[in-house]
């Protein structure tokens, strides 16, 4: 008995004691490691990240690991568990001071009673006695959190939230083929009117290139609609730039001249929106006008205009002012030439050889000088001669030339283009004269040429309008234009991006571009009524489908004074065109406040 | 006979003895068998008891009773404020010779006895309650620049009466902490007051007989001395003591809000004797906690000094060590929990 004997039921007794603690400890580790598992199961699931639910039960595994790793680390030692199994036995410590003496093999009297004491009480004692339970309370966490993880892994996975909606302008946008882009890089091959103007001109060709690129592999929209708006700023700015800067005053002193002809106010109008398109028109309905004297006039006002501009130094101004008079001096040959034509027609034939359309179009031509009128008539005539006998043809020469005659012998002088008639009266019996005519007459019905400025505006109005086409293609509305046949309706759904789901789960697409408004179908051409107490327009303003009107809203350069501020300006405040004179009294500003006004504008 | 079985032996008399000693105390002292345990302790224990109760519960007759049942020398000292060191220990006497020589001879006070009884302590003055000092302490006494060796065993059991404080000197710390234990003597409750009636008011008294001889007392002594402590359970008397300290910063709110000076190391001594004595008395070779928890009261009250808030606010210093027993831990926390988990049900 004695010291063995308590050293070998001591033994056994701790171990079984260590032996209950770790696991216990092993459980409890467990227990947390499930109990954090459910909530990395939770996250798993709800962020349907399905791949790695075994993670949480791999948690459980460690968490046991890592609490018998705890309970190696904090293992009672001999002493605490001699203690542990006096209070557990109500020994009195006995074992506890056993150990000790047996320990240290001191010869002290009481030892061989104290070991003998503490073998014999556990020897007796319940084995049960000395170990504590090994479940606690808090280890019915780990089965709960088993089945919660087991639950939450074999639940299906949430369905995918639906994605946040992309930002306005974020959306990629991918065009392969940009309409439109190829009017602006022509600009880099029109005749500038500079080398200035051609340098920017290359430039904003070479702007649309890389747009063109930027497109084919995808940009924001938001970029892309910024680049646009750069290049229709630039295009506006190279249409508009005509009388800008230094040669402003002389562009207003041609104003100034165009303004004194009532008839030409339209045109001065025009030339003060750089419109020259509009001043074209108005030219050639000038020109074709019947009244010679109003004729002349213009004329004369154009070439006194260019002039003006000159001598204010805008020679650009000058050139293309004298460019429209040459044009207007053909117009005016042209229509004469049809009149003259029209008048020894009806002279030789009879009243009604040029049929119904044919008298109506030498009518409106004479009253309004329209273009239309004029190709009808040039139609008409064509029409008429064609079905002419060779007497009738005979009679059509001699009454042109004696129509010619009287017009030389009333003083006149030899109207404009006068001469050509007369050759064509003198060949008109022949085949040649035949074919002469009828050359002649297919030129009258075709629009002359435009100047250089004219074509150089012609073809600036195309590349905005080339930019008005990409716009529609990326899904911008068009302007509805009033006589249009029918209103444009709205471009379709701009394309869904990609699904961004995995394989297997359903990808979310993305959301489309809902900005194209329903067309009524009618073809009414007219857009939804909208609500406003006061609705403004600018009347006579000329529209363009899908082009910025012109001078107007650029919205990036400083206000004029006497203007409205969304016209573009010079941004020169110190300088004071004929026009901006007393523009606040003109303008749109409240009687109340004009003074304040336009002393705030006082140059 | 193993060395085992001789401390068996000498276990189960000792215990044997106690239980004969206490049952002729009994005979003459009804009831107060705490009193006499706590005697027992500090007897065995080698120490002096200090008994504090009212007058007339017994505590003299308990000392006599005690002295009577002991074959030992008996002293009484009546304390009282006019009491001279020297009425103690006793003095050096010139004597004149039968051939008129003169020379001076010791004449042994009352302290050179083995059961010494210093009735109502308090009354006598600082410099005569001194007096015992030595003699409690060293077991010796220095008259006239000459050390007396006491004859062993030698125990000092003092009375003081806590009603009648006038006139009275408080013992000083020095001389309470010479005393193993302070018992408390209570008034005794009905039963063993009409018992007290019936056995001291006829005509008879009963004596006690004598039933430990000087060489017994001794052999308990030494027998307590041979009782076992492990090292956690002096680390608990330790932990005690050094909690009982209100600057040490293990010390209970209690008692660093009650206590100006906390017990010493005599202290922690007199706590580790105290639980021998009680193990011995039990019959065991070993000391439990339990014993340093049943000695603590007595051993620790008479040590633990008061702050003046903790004298105004009537905690006692019962109080403060019951709190520092409910508050010093006895094994390490994990032991602690883990013996308070319930039981395996099956293995």
């Amino acid at each position: 008995m004695g010291g063995e004997s308590f050293r070998t039921l001591f033994g056994a007794r701790a171990r079984a004691v260590r032996r209950r603690l770790a696991a216990r400890t092993a459980l409890s580790g467990a227990a947390v490691g499930l109990a954090v598992g459910v909530g990395g199961a939770g996250a798993l699931w709800a962020l349907r990240l399905g791949d790695w639910r075994p993670v949480p039960v791999a948690l459980g595994l460690v968490g046991g690991v890592a609490g018998l790793l705890v309970a190696r680390r904090r293992a009672l030692g001999d002493g605490d568990v001699a203690l542990l199994l006096d209070r557990r036995l109500a020994t009195e410590e006995v074992v506890a001071t056993a150990l000790e003496l047996d320990r240290e093999g001191s010869s002290e009297p009481a030892r061989a009673v104290v070991i003998e004491r503490a073998a014999e009480a556990l020897r007796n004692a319940d084995p049960r006695a000395s170990v504590t339970t090994l479940w606690l309370r808090r280890h019915l966490v780990a089965p709960v959190a088993a089945l919660a993880i087991a639950g939450v892994s074999l639940a299906p996975l949430p369905p995918a939230p639906p994605l946040p909606e992309v930002p306005p302008g974020a959306a990629l946008l991918k065009i392969a083929d940009a309409k439109g882009l190829e009017k602006v890089e022509a600009l880099a091959s029109i005749d500038a009117r500079d080398a200035a103007q051609k340098k920017r001109l290359e430039g904003l060709a070479e702007e649309a290139k890389r747009l063109r690129e930027k497109l084919k592999d995808g940009a924001p929209e938001r970029e892309v609609q910024a680049d646009i708006a750069k290049l229709a700023d630039g295009v506006a700015a190279e249409r508009l730039s005509l009388g800008e800067g230094e040669q402003r005053r002389g562009l207003e002193a041609a104003m100034g001249r165009l303004g004194e002809e009532k008839a030409l106010a339209k045109a001065q109008r025009a030339l003060g929106d750089r419109d020259l398109t509009s001043f074209d028109e108005e030219m050639e309905r000038l020109a074709n006008s019947a009244e010679k004297d109003a004729r002349d006039r213009a004329k004369k006002a154009l070439e006194e205009a260019a002039e003006a501009a000159r001598k204010e130094g805008a020679e650009d101004v000058a050139k293309m002012l004298e460019e429209k008079k040459k044009l207007f001096e053909q117009l005016e040959k042209k229509s004469q030439k049809l009149r003259e034509l029209a008048k020894s027609l009806e002279g030789a034939m009879g009243e009604g050889a040029l049929g119904e359309e044919g008298q109506r179009a030498l009518e409106d031509l004479g009253r309004t000088g329209s273009p239309e009128a004029q190709r009808k008539l040039a139609e008409s005539l064509e029409k008429a001669l064609g079905n002419m006998t060779e007497e009738q043809r005979k009679k059509l020469a001699e009454a042109l030339k004696r129509q010619l005659q009287e017009q030389a012998d009333a003083g006149g002088g030899m109207p404009p283009g006068g001469q050509d008639l007369k050759d064509l009266a003198d060949q008109l019996g022949t085949p040649e004269g035949q074919k002469s005519l009828e050359e002649m007459l297919k030129q009258l019905a075709e629009q002359p040429p435009p100047g250089a400025e004219g074509e150089r505006q012609r073809q600036l109005g195309e590349a905005e309008r080339g930019l008005g086409e990409l716009g529609q293609q990326m899904g911008g509305v068009p302007m509805p234009m009033p006589g249009q046949p029918g209103g444009p309706g709205g471009p379709p759904g701009g394309p869904g991006q990609p699904g961004a789901g995995k394989p297997g789960e359903p990808g979310a697409g993305g959301p489309g571009s809902d900005r194209g408004l329903p067309s009524d179908g009618k073809g009414t051409g007219q857009t939804e009524k909208i609500e406003s107490g006061d609705l403004r327009s600018r009347a006579g303003t000329p529209m363009n489908p899908g082009a910025p009107m012109p001078g107007v809203v650029l919205g990036r350069t400083e206000g004029r004074a006497g203007e409205t501020a969304n016209l573009r300006g010079t941004g020169a405040l110190g300088q004071v065109g004929a026009s901006e004179i007393e523009g606040v009294t003109r303008g749109d500003v409240p009687e109340e406040y004009r003074e304040q006004v336009g002393r705030y504008f006082q140059p | 006979m193993t060395a085992a079985e001789d401390f068996e032996a000498r276990l189960a008399q000792a215990r044997a003895t106690s239980a004969t000693l206490k049952a002729e105390i009994g005979k003459v002292l009804v009831g107060q068998g705490d009193v006499v345990d706590q005697v027992l302790w500090a007897i065995l224990a080698g120490g002096h008891a200090l008994l504090e109760g009212a007058p007339g519960l017994g505590k003299t007759l308990l000392v006599r009773t005690l002295a009577s049942c002991l074959d030992l020398e008996f002293s009484r000292i009546q304390f009282t404020p006019d009491l001279m060191p020297s009425d103690v220990t006793g003095t050096n006497v010139l004597i004149t010779g039968d051939d008129g020589s003169r020379s001076f001879a010791l004449h042994k006070g009352p302290l050179f006895g083995q059961v010494i009884l210093a009735d109502e302590i308090n009354r006598a003055t600082p410099k005569t309650q001194s007096a015992l000092l030595e003699a409690m302490q060293e077991h010796a006494c220095t008259i006239a620049g000459k050390r007396h060796a006491m004859k062993q065993p030698f125990f000092v059991l003092a009375t003081e009466n806590p009603i009648e404080m006038e006139g009275t000197y408080p013992l000083p710390e020095a001389q309470l902490d010479r005393f193993l234990v302070k018992v408390i003597v209570p008034t005794p409750g009905e039963d063993d007051m009409t018992e007290i009636l019936a056995r001291t008011t006829g005509r008879e008294m009963p004596a006690p007989e004598k039933v430990l001889s000087q060489d017994d007392v001794l052999a308990l002594r030494a027998l307590c001395r041979d009782v076992a402590v492990a090292e956690p359970v002096m680390r608990f008397a330790s932990r005690l003591v050094a909690a009982s300290d209100p600057t040490n910063a293990s010390a209970p709110p209690q008692v660093k809000q009650a206590v100006r000076f906390g017990a010493g190391v005599r202290g922690a001594q007199s706590l580790v004797l105290a639980a021998k004595a009680v193990a011995l008395l039990e019959g065991r070779a070993h000391v439990a906690f339990a014993d340093v928890e049943k000695v603590a009261r007595p051993v620790l009250r008479h040590r633990l000094i008061r702050s003046f808030e903790g004298e105004a606010d009537g905690i006692t210093t019962d109080d403060v060590a019951t709190t520092l027993l409910a508050t010093v831990p006895k094994a390490p926390a994990g032991v602690e929990r883990e013996a308070a988990r319930p039981a395996a049900r099956g293995t």
